[in-house]
């Protein structure tokens, strides 16, 4: 694995007014890693999301991407640039159809003068896309609809993917199969940054997991360390009871 | 400006006005009320008498334009406020109620009734016309209400200029003014006269819409604005308040004509067209809709400023228009809105569909009673053989289940499976294609949305839908109110009454005031919940309650579910965390592709295959 | 009646100012669907440019000019309306459309602001040229080419009909074709997850205005050359028929701007016909109250709604 680091945050905090949603955080991913940022809901890991998209402006600290600053740039030049967020509730783009969905992906990479994704591949990867080419994207059940955003990133050959939340509102075998889709992904390299509720498929899926509670990085470590760590099995994992 | 934490609410009193009554005394509060709108008083009555530099200039004194066009625009905006401010919908087309009551007026008193006697009729016939619009628009698509009042009043005044007995292109001219009053006489000479009774007019309407405001009716409305489809499902009667709404907001609009009329003493057509209907809309939005004294300011500003600017003459519209661009570009709530703001509502965290606030509590965890074991009753809901599509799909197909009071019945099933659409059936926000749904008995299937809500069901939403503007008291006490209007409530007390013991339930108390999406996520589905059992229902309809719940949020909730049903309600949970189901149901209900493919107890429904498969994969999670 | 022996008069009276409302409803339309905004200065833009091929005409005395001399002013006057109205469109976007969506305006906020710029535009022109009829001499003579039953159809006549149709199908193939149109397609469906996708918004409203400012530049030189007339305030009327058809065809549809601008022209026409000059407007405004009570979403499938305040 190479050391190369994709992105890196330093003490970063993000207001809305006077409210601090995220205060002094500070992580990096390395390329070809899976790291993932665990926390209950309002813990401030999707604000985290929407500050590196560039959707909120941040009001401390920085964010290199590639070695580069990354305030103020605007969302869509974040996405172009290569740090391409599969966001959460899904948003795909309901009147249009599968493969143009995939498209809009691919003309993303072309805008930023990158190859775009090898559509067969990533067909491979998503095989329950194929029959459904031609069918409206908002016709698609849940986790049909999380495959296909997941692929439409994809095409847009980002260096660094970042996924909130894939697992919300789908169903347990549905969820299974999404994040066996991200096993695959990741053994083909591809960089991840990863906001998950769902602990055990999160820290299953991860190199490395940052905790959130209340805006703030409270625990770090590999993805196994976390699994086994008392604090996490209590809170999250419930023990058995949820 | 002094920082401070009250909340806006839909009739919240002028909040400078509240930090002032906290700096003074307070046992004096009263004192300084009654003293302050005292001097209020007096020296707007001394208005027209007074000669203020800056605002007076040498091409028009202030007093000349207090009734036209500062004091009946103030009438005009107030009126339409009232729909476009406290129900959402605007109106292109408020110079149709202006020229109903002017035009009411000037036919009566040209024919010899004195003027004291049109007012009545002039408010009754803007009235009706408001009804008519009101009514009108329930036909149309909510939306396009704008674009309907807008043909309306524009049908107006052509009418108004085509037909000879309105006067034609010509008006009526030659309209007496009013009888004297005591000694008061009302001619050109003494234009004080009607400056005063205009301010009168203008108290008047200011005191009722206030009333209005701050009454059941007006928190009604409020929830209307912010959640239409929400409000429905808690019981309000939507359709019908939007009418009254329209009805009583046109009615300033009659009190309006019908003094202008006499005060002018000339009307035509041309007064009466979009040009004004735009103006008053434009007061609205300057002085910040929805705040009564925002509006009066706002028809102030419209009426005062182009009058002022009348020196630069050919220039006046310019500069009102350059007004309305720079006002809506820095002070997009209005002139009093922006004043008065106070901490807005913390902005969705995410780019998806969840509210989201950071702090987090630490909640009580309520006690964990066992599982209620179901008890032979007869149902308090049966869903038979229902049967909903849309076009060629199929959501739901033959599906028939039931829901006993003092159990909990779950529903489970993959996405897509139809379980939100099983609810939107149940609560009549889709029409069955097949089949019925019984309510305690009853045949309610095809009944309105807010006759089932006041006849007995309630629910909460997989997506939160709060009255996010209005305070976490008011969004329960609408509910409330609500089921109070059928005499469906059970016992003596208030619907306030109801409503706090609701608060104290669930936990949220002591933040009865606090604007409702200023609350962590935990409490606003509890917030929600609570709302639902306002209604008193029989049947409550929890859809993924537990989604974006941490463990101890879970944990309570379940609780919350236990004991809702062991105060004997019935109640049918959509979920899809296994281990919550599995805990707190007496009934378990699996669907797949809109059917149902599994019925019972809740280790039955574990060990069965078909479900297995289907569902929950080869490992169970549970 | 006049309405039947005079048939294809009316019906081409009724097809020709539809063809003007063609512009107006598309623009309206347009912006709707993809920023889910009314813009009521969209008209005045076209006064704008209208005012200007005033000027132009005023300066060149194009009545004097030899066949050839004729062809190149026009073609210049549609150049130089169409590059107006773009360029009043697009800084209008920048400088007061987007300020507005960054902040999350309510729609009753950007009506006010766009009325305000209404007036604004309005009163420049005029205050540059009075508030007087001004009438326009068309650089080239507007013989007939063709009769239709009895209804002689003039050079502009063809002229408007063909624009507005080449317009019309311009704009939808665009839409449905070409990768900005469906860049625009993706902001109107979600603007988030068209900016998740490299999609800039502000480029695409960009785009969007400019693409009204063409169709708001040539139909403001048809308008001149159909009516050889217009004074400051021809916009509160356009704006108010203009909405109305993009209304009737389905706000936001585009296929159904243009069926409502036809149908609400004819209706006017033929509404003008049966009851006479005087009640032409009242006509029309009834038709669509009652057609709106009779099918709420408009002649065409719906759009998504607008103007909650």
């Amino acid at each position: 694995m190479s050391e190369e680091t994709i992105l890196r945050v330093s003490g970063m905090s993000v207001r809305y007014g006077p409210k601090v949603a995220v205060r002094d955080m500070s992580l990096h991913v390395d390329q070809g890693e899976v790291v993932t940022l665990l926390g209950a809901n309002g813990a401030g890991k999707s604000t985290t999301l929407m500050a590196l998209s560039g959707f909120r402006s941040v009001s401390d600290g920085d964010i290199t991407y590639r070695g580069k600053p990354l305030s103020g740039v605007a969302p869509a030049r974040v996405a172009r640039m290569g740090m391409v967020q599969v966001p959460e509730g899904r948003r795909v783009l309901p009147g249009m159809t599968v493969a143009e969905n995939l498209e809009l992906g691919a003309a993303c990479a072309r805008r930023a003068g990158r190859a775009p994704g090898d559509l067969d591949w990533i067909l491979e990867r998503f095989p329950v896309l194929v029959s459904k080419r031609d069918v409206n994207a908002g016709l698609l059940s849940g986790g049909e609809q999380q495959m296909l955003v997941i692929g439409r990133a994809l095409m847009a050959s980002p260096h660094l993917l970042l996924l909130d939340e894939p697992s919300l509102g789908l169903a347990p075998l549905m969820i299974h199969a999404v994040f066996d889709v991200l096993r695959d992904i990741k053994a083909d390299g591809v960089t991840m940054l990863l906001v998950e509720q769902n602990v055990r498929e999160g820290l299953g899926l991860a190199d490395r997991a940052y905790v959130l509670e209340r805006g703030q990085v409270v625990k770090e470590g590999t993805g196994g360390d976390l699994l086994d760590d008392d604090m996490i099995q209590a809170a999250y994992l419930g023990g058995g009871a949820a | 400006m002094k920082n401070h934490d009250q909340p806006a609410t839909a009739g919240a009193p002028r909040l400078w006005w509240a930090n002032m009554q906290r700096r003074a005394v307070p046992g004096n509060r009263k004192i300084w009320t009654v003293a302050l709108a005292v001097v209020g008083l007096v020296l707007l009555y001394s208005l027209p008498r007074l000669t203020i530099p800056l605002i007076n200039t040498p091409q028009v004194s202030f007093p000349s334009v207090l009734f036209y066009p500062v004091g009946v625009y103030v009438l005009l905006a107030l009126g339409l406020d009232m729909t476009v401010g406290r129900t959402g919908q605007i109106n292109l087309g408020y110079a149709a109620f202006f020229a109903g009551g002017a035009y009411t007026t000037a036919l009566m008193s040209t024919h010899g009734v004195s003027y004291y006697a049109t007012i009545v009729p002039a408010i009754l016939v803007s009235a009706a016309l408001g009804l008519l619009v009101g009514l009108v628009s329930l036909r149309v698509n909510g939306d396009y209400f704008a674009i309907v009042t807008l043909g309306v009043g524009l049908v107006v005044q052509e009418i108004v200029s085509n037909v000879d007995a309105f006067g034609s292109t010509i008006g009526i001219s030659s309209v007496p003014p009013p009888a004297p009053i005591g000694g008061l006489e009302f001619s050109v000479a003494n234009p004080q006269a009607y400056d005063w009774l205009i301010f009168t007019m203008i108290l008047a309407v200011c005191v009722i819409f206030a009333l209005l405001y701050r009454s059941s009716l007006g928190r009604a409305w409020a929830a209307i604005r912010e959640d239409e489809d929400a409000a429905a499902l808690m019981g309000v009667e939507v359709r019908k308040l939007k009418v009254i709404a329209s009805t009583i907001g046109a009615a300033p609009a009659g009190l309006a004509g019908s003094i202008y009329a006499a005060q002018v003493g000339y009307i035509s057509p041309e007064t009466f067209g979009l040009t004004l209907s735009i103006l008053v809309l434009a007061a609205v939005a300057l002085g910040g809709k929805g705040r009564i004294a925002g509006v009066v300011v706002g028809g102030v500003l419209v009426g005062y400023l182009p009058q002022r600017f009348l020196q630069v003459d050919k220039f006046s519209t310019l500069l009102f228009g350059a007004v309305l661009v720079v006002v809506m570009l820095f002070f997009p709530e209005g002139v009093l809105g922006s004043l008065q703001r106070t901490k807005g509502p913390a902005p969705t965290a995410s780019l998806g569909a969840r509210p989201k606030v950071a702090d987090d509590d630490a909640l009580p965890l309520t006690a964990v009673p066992p599982a209620a074991s179901a008890q032979p009753a007869a149902p308090a809901l049966e869903v038979e053989n229902a049967r909903v599509a849309f076009g060629g799909v199929v959501a739901l197909d033959d599906v028939t289940l039931t829901v006993e009071p003092g159990s909990v019945t779950s529903v489970i099933g993959p996405n897509g499976a139809g379980k939100t659409t099983l609810i939107n059936a149940i609560t009549g926000v889709y029409r069955l294609n097949r089949g019925r749904i019984v309510l305690d008995g009853r045949d309610v299937t095809g009944t309105a949305v807010s006759a089932r809500s006041q006849g007995g069901i309630g629910r909460t939403f997989q997506n939160l839908r709060l009255f996010a503007g209005m305070t976490v008291l008011e969004n329960v006490l609408v509910a409330a109110e609500a089921a109070n209007s059928t005499d469906r409530s059970g016992g003596g007390s208030s619907p306030r009454e109801r409503a706090s013991e609701l608060l104290e339930e669930v936990g949220l108390a002591p933040m009865a005031d606090t604007r409702s999406d200023q609350l962590p996520y935990g409490a606003q589905r509890r917030l929600e919940i609570a709302r639902a059992l306002a209604l008193d229902p029989q049947v409550v309809l929890l859809d993924e309650p537990a989604a974006g719940a941490n463990t101890a949020e879970k944990q309570e909730l379940m609780g919350l579910i236990r004991s809702i049903a062991e105060s004997g309600r019935a109640v049918l949970l959509v979920e899809h965390d296994m281990p919550l189901v599995m805990g707190v149901s007496t009934k378990v209900v699996v669907l797949n592709f809109g059917e149902v493919i599994a019925c019972g107890t809740p280790e039955q429904v574990r060990h069965d295959p078909a479900v297995i498969a289907a569902y929950l994969g080869t490992e169970s999670h549970v | 009646m006049r309405l039947f022996t005079e048939f294809p008069s009316y019906t081409l009276a009724g097809l020709l100012i539809g063809a003007v409302y063609v512009f107006l409803a598309l623009g309206y339309s347009l912006v709707y669907r993809v920023l889910k905004l009314v813009d009521l200065s969209y008209s005045a833009a076209l006064t704008v440019s209208m005012f200007v091929a005033l000027a132009l005409a005023g300066r060149w005395s194009p009545a004097k000019l030899s066949t050839s001399g004729a062809i190149l002013f026009t073609l210049a006057t549609v150049a130089v309306s169409v590059v107006v109205c773009v360029a009043v469109r697009v800084l209008l976007q920048m400088a007061m459309f987007q300020p507005l969506r960054r902040r999350n305006a309510p729609s009753l906020v950007v009506v006010i602001a766009s009325l305000g710029v209404y007036y604004v535009l309005q009163e420049a022109m005029g205050l540059w040229k009075g508030q007087d009829l001004i009438n326009y001499t068309l650089p080239f003579t507007n013989s007939s080419l063709f009769s239709v039953g009895g209804a002689s159809v003039n050079i502009v006549d063809l002229a408007l009909l063909v624009v507005a149709g080449a317009a019309a199908a311009t704009v939808g193939v665009w839409l449905r074709r070409s990768s900005f149109g469906k860049s625009v397609t993706a902001v109107a469906q979600d603007p988030i997850a068209a900016q998740l996708n490299g999609i800039s918004v502000n480029v695409v409203a960009n785009t969007l205005f400019a693409v009204t400012g063409v169709l708001g530049g040539l139909g403001a030189v048809l308008y001149l050359f159909y009516f050889t007339n217009t004074s400051y305030d021809v916009g509160l009327g356009l704006a108010v028929n203009g909405l109305i058809a993009a209304l009737l065809g389905g706000m936001g549809n585009v296929s159904g701007a243009v069926v409502g601008s036809f149908v609400f022209g004819l209706v006017e026409s033929y509404g003008g016909a049966v009851f006479g000059a005087t009640w032409q407007n009242v006509i029309g405004y009834a038709a669509l109250v009652v057609l709106l009570l009779v099918a709420p979403s408009g002649l065409i499938r719906e759009q998504r709604g607008f103007a909650r305040a």
